[in-house]
């Protein structure tokens, strides 16, 4: 198990920053099991044109998908992929927003869960899951064994893309501290189980939000095991620790809350849920307009 | 000064109306603005305010018109949320405009049916949106409009009863004349649309209808298939490609080069397709295929209309599992969709009128309607019930037709007797048996006899 200050970053000095980190769950030490969440952070820019992106997964667990540890991980990897290609491929031309915007809605989900099983086949071909003559009869089976959730995040110049398949929590905070949840909740499944990368129709099943990024603010993207150590992401609980997390994070900056989530995240997960616990946030500046600029310093 | 966004509180001003509107709160947003909740003088309404670059003055005129002209007339045009008034800010340049709240719990958009967030509409509740679809936009193009945007984003509907909503309708123009900020997306728009060899129309509205009704339908764009899938970078220039330069439907019957691959992502999209009604398919190909190069062979809002109409009146449940399924008149039976078990056809009632002949699968439950026998007249838009299939209460397996009408029914059955059959009485589901209706002629006909 890594330390718990080890963190990921990413950042874009004009768009903010992004940090990450993940920790495996009390029951899971417990247990001698491994973290089952993964995520990537990235930041680059395509055509003159800068984007952070981030992506959150949480692999089911269970004997059935007894690999989703590994599927979490492509899946991260699918996402941030498809995530920048998006960027790249919009970033050259002058396109209209709202083609943009609509194009993210239309095919990021459905090439998203291509590119998740494109990996998951090569990985199946390299790594020979099927011990002992166990031969798939079919692919459906194969990706099942990888079944995992996925958050995924592009924050550009104007516009924050999100899209979201199964469990987890995407929120918004905006600087006046007014918490946004900019996707609809997950509907509630039958015996606790949640939509999944590895389901046959997966590239139906995703929900896409596209925002302005306006006055920017904080951006969290949680696996369930920290919301459900607070009784749920509409609890108030919940809520109270966002608004502390942003405070913290205006208090004392980023980078030492960085090094402080992980001891944070393994007490939430010894004294409430268990889980494996992973978070990532996006710090947004402001969007800057020609007319106003954003004075140094300011924001985050 | 008025900021983005408009605080909780800030007072707007309705330009005609002469009434002044509170803002509650902050309920979406979009390309061109956001919307927000308000309270008036006629309870709580939305406003939707566009950004500054948005606010345009050819904005503003283009809302003035739409709301100086109102929506089209009669139940097709109050689907659309419509322009109310034109809306302003003391102190800002920038503006909006006031339409009637929609009730989200009721009303769900096509990708939230996908996400199982909303109920999946059954076969008659598709057939009812994709009738009232094509109705309304039908209206629309015959006031002498283009809509130039119709996407799924800008449709609600009802997932239970298939009544529908048109929302943002602040991109509705003049038919091959008024400029517009929006030429809508790419998936939706007509090949000469996306070659710029023409401008948005009522023509390039009956190509974004068709892929609009294939994704209802089908839950998938009409265009992805082989060449879709094989490029590696899905940008902008090969979207032109697959839905501008060199389009190819899916299922053509004749060009091969765009089936759907073998792979787990269009399974959903090949399984929709094989439960698609024949006639339904007929239509898709049409739109797809000739409709493609020749405007002049789209499929109208009329065709739409008929068909849907028509498919609806072809609906049975299944006896096993209760899922809806069309059934056609000249066929012995129907293997369910859902179960596979087999539907034996049910009788139909044929009906004459001067118009031309349709037809009414007469399964228990079933409704004739004012609709069936005069197009176009009564109250209710035609739905008003006149007649329903009803199982005889002693006699099982038995079924008749009860008039539920004011008027008084002329029956002629098959031995030549005559009878008259009174509201609250019913005919027996006799074959050749005919009764009169208002002086339209329908007759029973028996189910299609299995081969022997």
């Amino acid at each position: 198990m890594p330390s718990p200050e080890e963190f990921l970053c990413a950042a874009d000095t004009g768009l903010g920053w992004a940090f990450g980190c993940s920790r495996t769950g009390a029951s899971h030490v417990q247990a001698h099991k491994p973290c089952e969440d993964a995520y990537a952070l990235w930041s680059g820019s395509a055509g003159a044109e800068p984007c952070i992106a981030f992506a959150v997964a949480d692999g089911h667990g269970d004997p059935r998908h007894d690999l989703s540890r590994t599927g979490a991980a492509l899946a991260v990897d699918a996402a941030i992929s498809e995530l920048v290609t998006f960027h790249r491929s919009y970033a050259d031309c002058n396109i209209p927003r709202l083609q943009f915007r609509a194009g993210f809605k239309i095919d990021f989900p459905r090439l998203a869960t291509r590119r998740w099983r494109e990996l998951v086949l090569q990985d199946v071909h390299r790594e020979d899951p099927f011990p002992d003559g166990r031969t798939p009869k079919a692919p459906e089976q194969v990706f099942t064994r990888y079944g995992t959730t996925l958050l995924a995040v592009l924050v550009v110049s104007d516009t924050i893309l999100l899209a979201q398949i199964g469990d987890g929590d995407l929120i918004l905070v905006r600087p006046g501290g007014t918490i946004e949840f900019p996707l609809p909740r997950d509907p509630v499944l039958a015996g606790n189980e949640t939509h999944s990368l590895s389901s046959t129709d997966a590239h139906l099943l995703w929900r896409t939000a596209t925002i302005d990024r306006d006055n920017g603010g904080v951006l969290l993207g949680a696996t369930d095991g920290i919301s459900d150590s607070f009784n749920g992401a509409d609890s108030e609980e919940f809520s109270v620790f966002v608004h502390s997390l942003v405070d913290r994070i205006t208090t004392y900056g980023v980078e030492a809350v960085a090094a402080a989530m992980g001891g944070w995240l393994d007490r939430f997960s010894a004294i409430a849920s268990g889980d494996d616990m992973t978070l990532v946030w996006a710090c947004i500046r402001p969007e800057e307009h020609p007319d106003t600029p954003a004075s140094a310093g300011e924001g985050w | 000064m008025v900021t983005m966004p408009l605080p909780i509180g800030q007072r707007l001003h309705a330009r005609q109306l002469q009434t002044t509107l509170q803002v509650i709160k902050k309920i979406g947003e979009g390309t061109q603005g956001e919307v927000y909740l308000v309270d008036g003088p006629q309870g709580y309404q939305t406003v939707k305010w566009y950004k500054p670059e948005q606010a345009t003055p050819d904005q503003q005129d283009a809302i003035a018109y739409l709301v100086r002209t109102g929506p089209p007339y009669g139940t097709a045009g109050k689907r659309f949320i419509w322009p109310l008034d034109l809306v302003t800010a003391e102190g800002s340049k920038q503006f909006g405009y006031l339409m009637t709240r929609i009730d989200t719990q009721r009303f769900a958009e096509l990708g939230e049916v996908w996400a199982h967030l909303k109920p999946v509409p059954g076969i008659s509740a598709l057939c009812e949106i994709s009738y009232q679809l094509a109705n309304s936009y039908r209206a629309l193009h015959l006031s002498g409009h283009c809509y130039r945007d119709i996407s799924a984003g800008n449709l609600m509907f009802d997932p239970k009863t298939g009544d529908v909503l048109i929302c943002d309708n602040d991109n509705v123009g003049v038919n091959r004349q008024s400029h517009c900020q929006v030429w809508g997306t790419l998936e939706y728009m007509a090949p000469e649309l996306i070659r710029e060899e023409s401008d948005p129309s009522t023509e390039t509205d009956l190509h974004a209808l068709a892929v609009l009704l294939f994704y209802l339908w089908v839950w998938h764009h009409p265009f992805h298939g082989e060449l879709e899938y094989r490029y590696h970078c899905w940008d902008i220039p090969a979207k032109k490609q697959v839905y501008g330069i060199s389009p190819i439907f899916v299922f053509d019957p004749y060009k091969t080069a765009n089936r759907l691959p073998d792979d787990p992502d269009y399974t959903v999209a090949r399984d929709r397709w094989a439960i698609c009604p024949p006639a339904l398919k007929a239509l898709f190909i049409r739109a797809f295929t000739e409709g493609l190069e020749n405007p002049g062979r789209r499929v109208t809002e009329g065709e739409w209309q008929n068909l849907f109409l028509s498919l609806k009146d072809h609906i049975v449940p299944c006896p096993w599992c209760r899922a809806e399924n069309a059934i056609a008149e000249n066929l012995p039976s129907v293997s369910c969709w859902h179960c596979k078990s087999r539907i034996p056809a049910p009788p139909f009632l044929m009906i004459r009128r001067p118009g031309g002949n349709s037809s009414l699968a007469l399964a228990i439950g079933v409704a004739l309607r004012s609709l069936h026998i005069a197009p176009g007249t009564g109250n209710e838009n035609g739905a008003q019930e006149i007649g329903r299939v009803v199982s005889h209460p002693s006699i099982p397996g038995a079924a008749g037709i009860r008039n539920l009408s004011d008027s008084t029914w002329l029956v002629a059955f098959p031995d030549g007797t005559t009878s008259s059959v009174p509201s609250g009485k019913a005919v027996p589901l006799n074959p050749k048996t005919t009764i009169t209706i208002d002086g339209i002629s329908c007759t029973i006909m028996p189910p299609f006899p299995e081969l022997p």
